[in-house]
């Protein structure tokens, strides 16, 4: 089974319709698993029903028994988040600052804190036309530690080996952060699309720098790529110094937006299905997607 | 005042917003701190070219075993909700990557054996342009948890402000809805939510605008290419009856300018004067409510 990550640093380089696309040039099924938890979308590029909801609980938020609680305040002085207060009666917490690390209940004489599971998101599966989708969304102001990213591609693993896919396509989180060393430990590949702008290569920088940290091979879709021929130029000078190949070059296209308004990705657009084509044979020459591994 | 700008995803125009709308007020006179709060890809300084002046590391702490007094008892283990330290007869191992730094190990630990130290987590930048100050953070490559250090950024900024009323602090929060862009957007009195009006695009604004509701933020709307895609966002913003501040339509100079690194309020006439009204509104709106801090 292969797994490749498209990430790009930023987000709004057209990651999530280049996953979509990919999956949709292959001949065979894929599983697509939308790591993007905050904000994820590939649902809506995807028509169907979710036939699977699974709540995701990670870890635990204090709740402090008014009861039990004599208000002696040494909770407040161990909290490291600033996650109790005090009003004139009682003290409680702030569930959204709180998070879940026991020091107040270690402290407390009177054994007046207890503990609530912490529901993190929602894991969803839809089956579509390239195959399988496993998607998922963090709620809100949650913390985004990663675990929520390595449930989906877990889930996304389990529903590939039953049904005999051979390739799961990962949409990444932005930044450099847990969720992305979630998204990229073990992959195959990590597809990174980047533009010709100064953000665009400052992010494509960082997050190489990332993926040489964990050992993962990337290859590179220059998005956009004739915006800028200079700054194209020096996306591939970089590349050239850390022998990393392009396997792509997408054109600046006014059209590509308006396409995504009606969810259309760009494989389905005339004008980009070849290039689209041409970037899934790239890969496939390099890693050999339906081979399978080991 | 203390303005963050948000956006539910990437890529909606937020750094591009934000480094305009600071620009823009430092034009009408205002004192600005413009606060790369981005840490995981900050971008502002390449469109803002600030000179820096001071740098400083920031660090979190994390706890270790300075001698070999352990009797390993294995009590810091067991409190230690994140799986961040392990005892192996009198061996203490911490993760530091799996460290949240609460403290609880200390606590635990009956003898006192325990101690912290720092460990830096990314660089915190300070320094001006010819109209503003800037501040900015850069989470180091490997580092797990950008939060600690969003924090920093935002309180050093905060801590380098001159008590005057007419200042502005812009804060370029982190893309989504998770605790980074809350540890970004906290301090906000008011939050710009920077949205396209596609499909995904309202998507994300959703997503965005929910968790502003959740931590009771005030929210105003800019659509960044109005021109692109349907009518759900308007109808949404007015149905809230959120102010909607600023529609900048599609633009070529726009969509060029991250190409070189300029602005774009100094190459074209139009964004300059969406800004200009766009800083109007925000110094209106400052005064008619007085300034609040
Ligand atoms: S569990 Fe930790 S973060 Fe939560 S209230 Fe207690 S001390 Fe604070
Ligand atoms: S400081 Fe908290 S998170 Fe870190 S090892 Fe100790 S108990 Fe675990």
């Amino acid at each position: 089974m292969k797994q490749i990550c498209v990430i790009s640093g930023k987000g709004g380089t057209g990651k999530s319709s280049i996953t979509a696309s990919l999956a949709q040039a292959s001949i065979q099924p894929s599983v697509i698993a939308d790591c993007d938890v905050d904000g994820a979308n590939s649902a809506l590029f995807f028509e169907g029903t979710d036939i699977e909801h699974t709540d995701f609980v990670s870890g635990s938020r204090a709740h402090i028994d008014t009861d039990d609680c004599t208000q002696c305040g040494r909770c407040i002085k161990v909290c490291r988040f600033n996650a109790i207060t005090s009003s004139a009666d009682k003290y409680s917490v702030n569930s959204l600052a709180c998070e879940g690390c026991h020091a107040c209940a270690v402290i407390c004489p009177s054994d007046a804190v207890q503990f609530i599971e912490n529901t993190v998101g929602m894991i969803f599966r839809r089956t579509i036309k390239t195959g399988e989708l496993i998607h998922a969304r963090l709620h809100p102001a949650q913390d985004n530690s990663g675990k929520l990213v390595s449930k989906v591609r877990d889930r996304a693993k389990e529903v590939a080996a039953e049904l005999n896919i051979k390739q799961i396509w990962i949409d990444g989180p932005p930044g450099i952060g847990c969720p992305v060393h979630a998204a990229i430990s073990n992959v195959n590949a990590a597809v990174i699309v980047t533009e010709p702008s100064v953000s665009g290569i400052h992010d494509l920088e960082r997050v190489s720098a990332l993926c040489s940290h964990f050992g993962v091979p990337i290859m590179v879709v220059i998005n956009k790529f004739d915006l800028s021929a200079s700054r194209t130029a020096e996306i591939e000078h970089f590349l050239g110094l850390q022998n990393a190949p392009i396997v792509g070059k997408i054109p600046f296209d006014k059209q590509i937006p308006l396409a995504q308004c009606e969810g259309k990705t760009l494989f389905q657009m005339d004008a980009h299905n070849a290039t689209i084509h041409a970037i899934y044979n790239e890969i496939d020459t390099r890693i050999g997607i339906l081979h399978s591994s080991k | 005042m203390i303005i963050a700008v948000a956006s539910g995803k990437g890529g909606a125009g937020k750094t591009f917003v934000a480094t305009h709308l600071a620009t823009a007020l430092a034009r009408e006179g205002k004192q600005v701190v413009y606060v790369d709060a981005d840490v995981e890809e900050p971008n502002g300084h390449l469109f803002l070219h600030p000179d820096i002046t001071e740098q400083k590391s920031s660090k979190r702490l994390v706890p270790f075993l300075p001698s070999g007094n352990c009797i390993g008892c294995g009590n810091c283990q067991t409190v230690c909700a994140f799986h961040a330290i392990l005892v192996l007869g009198k061996q203490v191992t911490v993760f530091d990557d799996l460290c949240h730094g609460c403290g609880a190990c200390l606590l635990a630990c009956e003898h006192n054996y325990l101690s912290e130290k720092h460990v830096p987590i990314g660089d915190i930048q300070q320094g001006k342009t010819n109209s503003l100050s800037f501040v900015g953070g850069t989470l180091n490559v490997g580092e797990p948890r950008s939060t600690p250090l969003i924090t920093d950024v935002v309180q050093t900024a905060l801590a380098s402000r001159k008590t005057n009323a007419d200042e502005y602090v812009i804060i370029d929060a982190p893309p989504g809805t998770s605790c980074s862009a809350v540890a970004a957007t906290e301090a906000a009195d008011l939050v710009i939510l920077v949205a396209e009006p596609t499909r995904l695009g309202f998507h994300d604004f959703q997503l965005a605008f929910e968790m502003a509701t959740v931590i009771h933020k005030e929210v105003a709307v800019v659509i960044n290419r109005a021109d692109l895609g349907t009518e759900e966002l308007r109808k949404f913003v007015h149905e809230k009856k959120l102010p909607l501040l600023l529609e900048i339509p599609f633009n070529d100079v726009v969509a060029r300018m991250g190409t070189e690194g300029n602005l774009a309020i100094d190459e074209d006439a139009t964004v300059a004067e969406q800004f200009s009204a766009l800083s109007e509104q925000i110094i209106h709106r400052t005064e008619v409510s007085g300034g609040r801090q």
